[in-house]
């Protein structure tokens, strides 16, 4: 039996086969959503769930061909999951500032050295120093890094997806890559000096 | 200003008012035409869009760098029973055609 053949009527091969295939790539399914909740491991679990059972909705309706990327697919689907829940909670809070919510929540740890950054560059930085950087960032402007920087996905294709015009985009990009180099500075200049 | 606020203004970086998107926008390569030329033009003669410049190209190299997979991250045997029972869920609405 192919696989789309064991996709047209579910059985225990195109569970068995979904399955594997999501045990294969929890690991990197679990890395992006945490880049994308800011470091919150509880909704990075949630949203992985989400993803994953989604995906096999779609798996089922044959939309996983054999050609497919299966990483960049379920990626896909985590992501879309991801801008749906943020679009939802973006018209629930419309009401609010979240400029002013977020505006406290930069790690201190990230920030205070005391020495110049003249001619530093942030090479070698590590992961969890950039993570920290990410998830220090407002959502609007962490979601726009996520989606151009790490996804390299176009701006306008970010535009629609956000539903907000193209120039946001730029602007919250543009914030967040200034607020990215002032966070790692510290770090990258540490690092040289062990 | 303290001496502590001197020491954060130093480390960041100040581009232009005018010229923080199009400078974000060099830094990614996405800019043409006549606005990546004015950006160019007002970069050679601007030291602080220039180190604006030179500091965002090293943060999009890093954030492209960062590694796509943690080894130690692994859903646990409850997200597992939870993503399960959702398999099942989809199981049943795929058969009953919804």
């Amino acid at each position: 039996m192919t696989v789309m053949e064991s996709q047209a009527s579910p059985s225990s091969k195109a569970r068995d086969e979904y399955s594997r295939l999501a045990k294969k790539l929890e690991g990197t399914l679990l890395t992006h959503a945490l880049r994308m909740c800011a470091g919150d491991i509880d909704w990075a679990r949630d949203l992985a769930q989400e993803a994953l059972i989604k995906g096999y909705g779609a798996y089922l309706q044959g939309s996983f061909g054999r050609d497919t990327n299966a990483k960049a697919w379920l990626l896909r689907i985590l992501t879309n999951t991801y801008i749906n829940q943020y679009n939802r909670k973006k018209k629930w809070e419309s009401g609010l500032d979240i400029n002013l919510l977020n505006a406290a929540e930069a790690p201190a740890k990230l920030k205070g050295t005391s020495t110049s950054p003249e001619d530093v560059a942030l090479l070698g930085v590590l992961d969890e120093p950039l993570q920290n950087a990410l998830n220090a960032l407002q959502e609007d402007q962490r979601i726009c890094v996520v989606l151009v920087d790490i996804e390299q996905n176009e701006y306008s294709e970010v535009a629609k997806m956000l539903d907000v015009p193209v120039g946001t985009v730029r602007s919250r990009l543009a914030r967040a890559r200034l607020k990215l180099y002032t966070s790692l500075l510290p770090y990258a200049k540490n690092r040289r000096l062990v | 200003m303290d001496k502590s606020q001197s020491n954060v203004a130093e480390q960041e970086l100040n581009p232009c008012e005018h010229m923080t998107d199009l400078v974000s926008r060099r830094s990614d390569n996405t800019l043409a035409g006549p606005a990546k030329w004015y950006t160019d033009f007002h970069v050679a003669t601007c030291p602080k869009c220039k180190k604006a410049l030179i500091g965002l190209r090293q943060v999009n190299a890093q954030v492209k760098e960062m590694s796509s997979t943690d080894p130690n991250l692994k859903l646990d045997e409850k997200d597992w029973k939870s993503i399960e029972a959702g398999w099942d869920q989809e199981e049943k609405g795929f058969q009953s055609g919804t």
